[in-house]
């Protein structure tokens, strides 16, 4: 999928929110809300992000909405009705999850129940390679991708057994941090991406972490194949329950729309500095493939 | 952690127990090994032979892997960990994460969690905060899964029971979390029985803090904080003994 949204000459979007946020029927339009609706575009990916206890890896935003979530009840079984919703729409989605939730309800059973929801493969962001045996082996049996995350301070050895393991694409952690939007995107992601490629240049990379405006989205796409926004969706529905208004959707589907617009303005150049002008039809479509 | 994930480059991570991903465990056990390595030499030295048994507190597990490190060799030496019970199992206000957890995946390692029925982490409860920690030391997870150390949970009144004891005995104001280690040791005595030569039983407690601390909280607990004397709480008597 990745690699025809890159031969269309564009990187791709992929939408984080979790199942359960600000309730699960809520979440549950809001991430059908991800897809797109009507003549709007929406994203080419959805990470169905499972609530936690202890998210280490996520900043105050998706924390926030993570502790409401698991206090108004979201069970991991809901992760599934949630992947449904988005494939209902035809568009693939993961589940992004901490170990723990999978190994309680059992990895060979939460694989299956995946496959049968339609879902496509799972974003494992606590889990290393040398760990991994058993989902290695799950997600073998059941043909689902597996994404790992490596950062900026993997070392060469790690970035290279992560690399090798992954199926479907890398998530490249933009930065040494959580989660959450900033204003300006790290410089330590085209370097980060640039190892991953010199290890394996047919590898498919995805890179988050601090990504809120279509313009970051498009400048990310510039280096790299897919752009992961998550903290700047979430924020949209936690300011809509801040203002009394949980299920008002209109916040997420204006960052949705900027976002897509952003991608489909071509492929930024590396170096350029650009104008906010992402809907010009005076984008630079490159028909090269990026890094190869 | 998170704090560590953003300032890596510049920071070193020093953490107080054994617990969290590798290297940290091994890391902290080492450090703290030095507790064993004197109580055994001393003991040697002052009895003449080991301990029957060593008793240690556990929260994350440092003092108690310290004081365990270089007995776990010794198969004669009997080790003991004692988790907070706070207000007993059955009440689910607690922390004994051995006793009452289920191994899983927390803060980067593999180990007992106080978890619910999908994996989320519970909250866990003690009198002691340095108790206060729904998972453990992997090493711990291990020792009991071997079979080489035993772990219990002992109560806050139990706890609170022996910080009294040890206080008025030998003057001495423990931890609250190592009087768990004490009021574990309290019970096991007795269980250890005597040694047909008539000998009793010889434990090691690791007294592992002062309770300077904590006496706040033991002033709410004996009841010594209601304005005014003696003679205005229930049963007057100038000996102001535990109102539990």
């Amino acid at each position: 999928m990745l690699r025809q949204i890159r031969a269309q000459g564009r990187g791709a979007l992929a939408g984080f929110l979790h199942v359960g946020y600000p309730t699960v029927d809520i979440s549950l339009q809001a991430l059908k809300a991800l897809t797109g609706e009507g003549e709007s575009e929406g994203v080419d990916l959805v990470e169905v992000g499972m609530p936690y206890s202890d998210p280490m890896m996520d900043g105050v935003t998706i924390q926030r909405a993570g502790t409401k979530a698991l206090q108004r009840g979201v069970r991991t079984r809901d992760a599934f009705t949630a992947v449904e919703a988005v494939a209902s729409r035809g568009i693939p989605a993961v589940v992004m999850t901490y170990w723990n939730l999978v190994e309680r309800y059992g990895a060979d059973r939460f694989a299956r129940d995946l496959v049968s929801a339609g879902g496509a493969g799972m974003i494992t962001p606590d889990l290393t390679p040398n760990e991994a045996e058993e989902w290695l082996a799950v997600s073998d049996a059941h043909n689902l991708d597996r994404i790992f995350l490596v950062s900026p301070s993997s070392t060469e050895e790690r970035l290279s057994s992560t690399v090798a393991v992954c199926r479907g694409w890398v998530y490249a952690t933009s930065l040494m941090g959580v989660t959450g939007s900033r204003a300006q995107t790290s410089a330590a992601a085209p370097e980060l991406v640039r190892r991953i490629r010199d290890l394996d240049p047919s590898a498919m990379v995805g890179v988050g972490l601090g990504v809120s405006t279509g313009e970051q989205a498009r400048e990310v796409t510039g280096f790299a194949d897919l752009v992961i926004v998550g903290s700047a969706l979430v924020k949209t529905l936690l300011d809509a329950e801040d203002a009394g208004r949980p299920e008002d959707l209109s916040g997420l589907r204006a960052v949705v729309a900027d976002l897509a617009a952003g991608v489909r303005a071509g492929r930024g150049e590396r170096n350029g500095k650009h104008s906010a002008a992402s809907q010009s039809g005076t984008s630079q479509r490159s028909s090269g493939l990026v890094g190869t | 952690m998170r704090d560590l994930v953003a300032s890596v480059d510049h920071t070193h991570y020093l953490i107080g127990t054994v617990a969290g991903p590798h290297p940290f465990p091994l890391l902290v056990r080492e450090f703290q090994r030095v507790i064993s390595t004197e109580a055994r030499a001393q003991l040697l030295d002052r009895y003449g032979r080991l301990p029957d048994a060593v008793a240690a507190c556990v929260g994350g597990g440092s003092n108690a892997l310290g004081i365990f490190a270089d007995f776990i060799p010794d198969p004669d030496v009997a080790l003991y960990g004692f988790e907070a019970g706070g207000e007993g199992i059955e009440s689910g206000r607690h922390a004994a994460t051995i006793s009452a957890g289920e191994v899983g995946v927390l803060h980067g390692m593999r180990t007992f969690v106080l978890q619910d029925e999908d994996g989320q982490t519970k909250a866990s409860h003690s009198i002691s905060a340095g108790l206060d920690y729904p998972g453990v030391g992997p090493e711990h997870s291990w020792l009991h899964q071997i079979g080489r150390a035993q772990y219990e949970a002992i109560t806050d009144a139990e706890a609170m029971d022996a910080f009294q004891l040890l206080s008025r005995t030998e003057g001495i104001v423990p931890a609250l979390e190592s009087a768990h280690a004490l009021a574990g040791a309290l019970k096991l005595g007795p269980r250890l029985g005597t040694a047909e030569s008539g000998e009793r039983p010889l434990i090691l407690v690791n007294l592992s803090g002062r309770g300077d601390k904590d006496v706040d909280i033991a002033i709410k607990w004996f009841g010594l904080d209601t304005a005014g004397t003696a003679s205005e709480s229930a049963g007057a008597s100038t000996d102001t003994g535990p109102t539990r």
